[in-house]
């Protein structure tokens, strides 16, 4: 399996729509950082640091929805493409190819975390220089980005577990934004109209539900809590997307 | 040493109502180009995705190499080369890219057998044109490249010579020929070109809606569709002894309802009629016969090979 990965990432890195991507997104966060500036920098420095750490955070949820596009740069239409028969044709499992995908597109949306997180940390740095107040925020961000690492994990592997079972492209990537952003919504209007908590309380425990715990990251005492949850949260949906995800693959066809 | 490079036993494959296999069994023999014939629909690309794994069979035992497990096969799927269906690559890479990814994914050492395999199938120049833009017969001839890139002991190939010009079918012909004969690589190969099939195959099973009607090798084949005048008479014994004591005619077969196939004479068939006739025997019907691949496949199933 350890050639299959290498394998893959040198297919993933022969891409251009990679690079291109993770300039985007970079070039993206210096522009915000800009605008934020130019548009705040009025203000006075405390109103431009509670924007930036708003837009920050905002970054950070945004992981979710950008770690459907590292799993694709791995997966990459493999049914558009017919080009998984090529795999299995030559003795390797159906399990084999699942994870070696599965994996690659961990390392890929890691790699693309670093780099953005550095990117987010320094502009966290110049905003926040370390000591007191300031020293306290790029600390809890640091931590909380750490946390999110897992549920943007999640993603990838609801993703993968989506595109290896659903032969169209596009109708499998609207699965998957939709377990992203529709369902939350959908399970908070199942509460309102059936009137049963237990909806509301399904839509906590979602991946991307998470992330709206940064509210919280400011009580030291929640903050044990909630750093931990996201953590766990993150490890059970990629864990539970990973084991379906495969069951369901192990014996289809491939055309 | 298993002596046949497959074995299947029994195999069966259903979609929905339709039996696509039937309960199919044959041996390919090692060192053999084994021909697979059948009409679109037969079960020849199904039959080739289960030995290959893209699809699993629902009852039945294949063996490659001599191996029946799980495991068994697919280590012995490493020693094979497969081209099935409309060769599939990356889209955005190019056919040395293209080649690398598996190289790498393969696990074969040394870049060395890219080059070798582009120069073999005629794919060296071109460049940082990416796979979409190949033409047809450029993605045969890459899908070629990726079978024989592991140098296999086992080529399973479905419809390879689809796209290729005149001068890529003589060339793949001869490509695999060598392999067959320097190498001792087995084939397995279907193609709707039964002409061409005629040109390589050393054993030809005829499939027809998902079962196999008949195994025969080449030279059973060539055998049964030689040349030969049939002749219905009234007396095939009377005939008989005329064909022997008046012509001096010894290549005879006689067939049920007083019909004799000569295998002599090819050139003279009044002479045949002449004394035949010149000795009481009467002369019903009388035509020239040469089967070729296509006309005994479709004496076998009737009806068009294309339907």
């Amino acid at each position: 399996m350890l050639n299959m990965i290498k394998a893959e990432l040198y297919k993933t890195g022969r891409r251009a729509y990679p690079k291109i991507f993770l300039l985007v997104v970079l070039g993206g966060i210096i522009a915000l950082n800009l605008l934020i500036y130019i548009a705040y920098g009025h203000a006075g420095e405390k109103v431009i640091k509670d924007e930036m750490l708003m837009m920050y955070l905002a970054c950070l949820v945004a992981g979710m929805y950008l770690a459907i596009i590292t799993a694709d740069m791995v997966f990459s239409d493999e049914y558009k493409h017919s080009t998984l028969k090529n795999t299995i044709a030559f003795g390797y499992t159906r399990t084999q190819v699942y994870f070696s995908k599965l994996i690659t597109a961990c390392i890929v949306t890691v790699v693309m975390a670093v780099a953005v997180e550095v990117v987010l940390l320094a502009s966290c740095w110049l905003m926040f220089p370390s000591g007191g107040d300031d020293g306290r925020m790029l600390t809890v961000f640091l931590q909380y980005s750490l946390a999110c690492v897992p549920l943007w994990l999640s993603q990838v592997a609801v993703a993968v577990a989506v595109w290896f079972n659903i032969k169209g492209s596009t109708f499998a990537t609207v699965i998957i934004v939709c377990f992203t952003a529709v369902l939350p919504s959908v399970l908070s209007l199942m509460t309102l109209i059936l009137s049963q908590p237990v909806w509301e309380e399904m839509a906590k425990w979602l991946p991307v539900s998470q992330f709206e715990l940064y509210r919280s990251l400011f009580s030291v005492d929640d903050i044990v809590t909630v750093l931990p949850r996201m953590c766990g949260v993150g490890a059970a949906w990629f864990a539970a997307a990973t084991v379906i995800g495969w069951a369901c693959f192990y014996k289809r066809e491939v055309k | 040493m298993a002596e046949y490079a497959i074995e299947v036993q029994n195999l069966t494959k259903t979609y929905g109502r339709l039996r696509a296999l039937d309960h199919v069994s044959f041996k390919v023999p090692k060192g053999q180009i084994y021909g697979l014939v059948g009409k679109n629909g037969a079960g020849k690309t199904t039959l080739m995705r289960v030995l290959t794994n893209q699809t699993i069979g629902e009852t039945g035992e294949i063996t490659i190499f001599g191996q029946s497990t799980p495991q068994g096969l697919n280590k012995m799927r490493r020693r094979s080369g497969v081209m099935i269906e409309i060769p599939s690559f990356y889209p955005f890479l190019t056919a040395r890219e293209n080649l690398e990814y598996y190289r790498r994914q393969r696990g074969i050492a040394g870049k060395t057998c890219i080059d070798e395999v582009l120069e073999q199938v005629e794919l060296t120049n071109t460049g940082n044109k990416k796979f979409k833009n190949f033409s047809l017969g450029m993605k045969q001839r890459l899908g070629l490249a990726l079978a024989l890139m592991n140098h296999p002991e086992l080529l399973i190939l479905d419809e390879p010579v689809n796209g290729l010009d005149p001068e890529g079918i003589v060339q793949f012909r001869n490509i695999l020929i060598k392999m067959n004969r320097e190498h001792q690589v087995t084939i397995m190969i279907s193609s709707h070109i039964l002409a061409e099939l005629q040109n390589l195959a050393t054993h030809y099973t005829f499939m027809d809606q998902g079962k196999i009607l008949q195994d025969i090798s080449e030279k059973d084949l060539a055998a049964l569709s030689r040349e030969h005048i049939e002749i219905e008479v009234d007396s095939a014994e009377k005939a008989a002894a005329v064909l022997e004591r008046i012509l001096g005619c010894v290549s005879y077969e006689v067939l049920p309802g007083n019909k004799i196939r000569v295998y002599e004479l090819l050139k003279q068939p009044d002479m045949i009629a002449e004394a035949l006739v010149q000795n009481d025997v009467r002369l019903y019907s009388m035509k020239t016969n040469h089967m070729n691949l296509e006309d005994y496949f479709i004496g076998l199933i009737g009806g068009d090979v294309n339907a």
